[in-house]
């Protein structure tokens, strides 16, 4: 059985890599690809530190799977808005840089 | 420990895929390679019925999405241009920090973990009936707002892209009826088109500074303050000061441009190449400029 540092340790790389991608990408579609790497990362925790709990008492074993369900729903609503969002910019502006659209800021 | 090793492996290649892969179709296959890995471990971790999920909802489902809009939108990759220089190696110490950090915590507190046995009978197996019962106990309320969630998300994203759509063709089909009209009722001679033709031999020669520049001369006749081009869709701050650096700062001149005056005014515009039929700014710019004059 491998131990949970190391499923911690992949996990970090992981996000790290997510974050290094939303950091330098510029195109909309890769920061969104990131993002959903970042999001993975979150979850093999979860599922990680789910079989660690499952020795404290089997009561709280499983919460760490059902919250992993739950964000999974979660993400796929993110996606179906974002990507929404996605194609009323590029429909708008022809582009998906991110660097160009700062209509926004104040 | 040898599997966990190759799937880990696999996942990391896979994720360093995603960001560094040009194509953005080549970087989501990367990560459909990652999520089906995830799902692999997942079932060594205990957690057989969310390695179905994430199969069928993540790798399935959601990958799809992306890769459809990556077609649809015909995005290509990134070109050289970089704005914030100074974002990449800033990315990559964050990056860097951020593992080390979280990896350094995970080795430094060790824990004993049980053995297979207990946990396996804790988990059991992480089926479909487990987690359900955790879902609509425990989780019960989550469950209900993740539904909630959904249905709002998907009326948002089916009202963010049809509200465009209804809009567009109407537009252009005004501007196409109004085209015409505007090509009557304009009555003062400022059409560019209409300029004599030993001029058009002229422009062959030197074209981009003629033309701006007979483009100027005609703006500055009519002493008419320039318009907001940017009312046009398409146009953005950047694209107007490139117009009106060709001589072009009101709704009529582009409203009266010729083929081969939208031709090499197109070659004019470096990146922004093509958006000028893209986009419809001439029938844009008609449709605008009967506006203005009915005001």
């Amino acid at each position: 059985m491998v131990a949970t540092e190391y499923y911690v340790a992949l996990s970090a790389v992981i996000f790290a890599i997510g974050v290094l991608g939303v950091l330098t990408r510029r195109s909309a579609i890769m920061v969104f690809l990131s993002v959903e790497l970042m999001l993975n990362a979150a979850n093999l925790l979860l599922v990680a530190f789910a079989r660690q709990w499952s020795s404290a008492g089997s009561a709280t074993a499983l919460s760490g799977q059902a919250a992993v369900f739950i964000i999974l729903a979660i993400a796929a609503a993110e996606v179906a808005v974002g990507l929404g969002i996605l194609v009323a910019i590029f429909r708008y502006r022809n582009s998906t840089n991110v660097d160009n659209l700062s209509e926004v800021r104040l | 420990m040898f599997a966990f090793s190759l799937l880990a492996l696999i996942m990391v290649i896979g994720a360093l895929g995603v960001i560094s892969l040009r194509q953005p179709v080549h970087a989501a296959l990367s990560l459909v390679a990652t999520l089906l890995t995830l799902a692999v471990t997942y079932v060594t971790l205990e957690a057989h019925f969310l390695a179905a999920i994430q199969v069928i909802v993540y790798a399935g489902a959601i990958m799809v999405l992306f890769l459809f809009v990556i077609m649809l939108l015909n995005v290509q990759g990134e070109t050289s241009q970089d704005k914030l220089a100074w974002i990449k190696p800033a990315g990559f110490i964050v990056g860097l920090f951020a593992a080390a950090g979280i990896a350094s915590v995970a080795v430094q507190n060790p824990s004993t973990l049980p053995d297979a046995a207990t946990i396996q009978a804790a988990l059991q197996g992480g089926g479909a009936a487990q987690i359900g019962e955790a879902l609509f106990s425990e989780f019960v309320l989550a469950f209900q707002l993740v539904g909630v969630l959904l249905l709002t998300g998907t009326i948002g994203a089916v009202s963010l892209v049809q509200r465009k759509a209804q809009t567009t063709p109407t537009l252009q089909t005004q501007a196409a009826t109004s085209a015409p009209a505007v090509a009557v009722t304009t009555p003062q001679p400022v059409a560019v088109a209409a300029t004599p033709a030993p001029q058009d031999t002229a422009r062959a020669e030197t074209p981009d500074q003629t033309t701006a520049k007979s483009r100027a001369e005609q703006a500055d006749k009519t002493q008419e303050k320039p318009d907001d081009l940017k009312r046009i869709k398409g146009i953005g701050p950047k694209l107007e000061g490139l117009l009106h650096r060709n001589g072009i700062t009101r709704f009529e001149q582009l409203a009266n441009l010729t083929e081969t005056e939208i031709q090499e005014l197109d070659a004019q515009l470096e990146e922004f190449k093509g958006r000028i039929e893209r986009e419809n700014w001439i029938s844009q710019a008609k449709e605008l400029e009967l506006e203005k004059r009915q005001a």
